[in-house]
């Protein structure tokens, strides 16, 4: 108990530090598990190592923060629910779009994969204030809607642009 | 739908800019929490693209590749008042629109352009007084 305290502390003393140290470690060592043994199974450890920035998040804001009871527990299993089920089909029909070859465990890997974006979206209505603060923009957008069209625009628009200036310089976009 | 969800939408930017970026804030200027942040996100990708790099110049590049990238979305989520939807839609739109249009030089240089101007208009070297910050 006293060890569990004291790691407590020292991640609320060095959240940073233990941010980047923990999301490292998790996605490094599915990441090497993959690159040694690549096979259906270990794929699927990719998409949970890709997840590590949000998972180590949600863990250190919910050490971090404190309790407070205003999280809507009924809309955050509603958005829970909804969330799961579309991010579980889509993984499906991603996969099958590109090998059109589903195996059984890819499919039970895609509902539990699905479990990951379901829970970072939904935990905009945590109960922990700092968890909250993290992820309530996905639910409650914060800022001008400007800023979102900015967002959706900026990368498609310099990308067009560079390619259209490249054509136009008579050289190959390819 | 599907980068959003598994590209970096909601599994990257809840941890690099929801987390990181605003504690990173707290001790540096935006630009140099930027600069820190971005070098830190390139090198976490490094062995999911260990396999396309073919020398260490490409490898570089990449790297200050993600830093012009983390210095736009700080940018953005500095304004938003902490917005990880804002963060998370320029990086998936990124991420997707690299699948029909190629990155070229000229794209390159706009994007470092406007990483500039964006520095220099929104003074980035400058620590902010009022951020959505983290009080710890």
């Amino acid at each position: 108990m006293i060890e569990i305290e004291n790691s407590i502390n020292t991640i609320k003393k060095f959240p940073l530090l233990a941010f980047f140290f923990m999301t490292f470690v998790i996605s490094w060592c599915l990441f090497f598990i993959y690159i040694l043994f690549p096979n259906e199974v270990s794929i699927l450890l990719i998409f949970i190592a890709i997840y590590a920035p949000a998972i180590t998040a949600l863990i250190l804001s919910r050490i971090t923060g404190f309790r407070q009871n205003d999280g809507k527990k009924i809309v955050r299993l509603v958005i829970f629910i909804i969330v799961w089920a579309i991010a579980t089909t889509v993984f499906i029909i991603n996969y099958y779009m590109q090998t059109s070859d589903l195996s059984i465990v890819i499919t039970v890997g895609a509902i539990f994969l699905g479990l990951l974006p379901a829970l970072m979206i939904s935990s905009g209505f945590s109960h922990n204030s700092d968890v909250r603060m993290v992820f309530q923009s996905y639910i409650k957008p914060k800022g001008h809607f400007v800023w979102y069209l900015v967002a959706i625009l900026l990368m498609p628009g310099s990308l067009l642009l560079g390619a259209v200036i490249t054509l136009l310089l008579g050289q190959n976009v390819s | 739908m599907y980068t959003f969800f598994y590209g970096g939408g909601t599994n990257e930017e809840p941890g690099w800019r929801g987390f990181a970026l605003p504690r990173l804030q707290l001790k540096f200027s935006p630009l140099i929490a930027s600069i820190i942040l971005g070098l830190i996100w390139g090198f976490w990708h490094t062995p999911l693209y260990l396999p396309q790099y073919s020398s260490i110049i490409q490898y570089g590049i990449f790297l200050l590749n993600t830093i012009k990238i983390a210095i736009i979305l700080t940018w953005l989520y500095n304004p938003t008042g902490g917005s990880v939807l804002a963060t998370a839609l320029l990086h998936t739109i990124g991420n997707i629109t690299f699948e029909f249009l190629p990155s070229t030089l000229a794209s390159d240089l706009i994007q470092l352009v406007i990483m500039v101007v964006l520095i220099i208009t929104d003074r980035m070297w400058k620590k902010k007084k009022e951020l959505n910050q983290v009080e710890h």
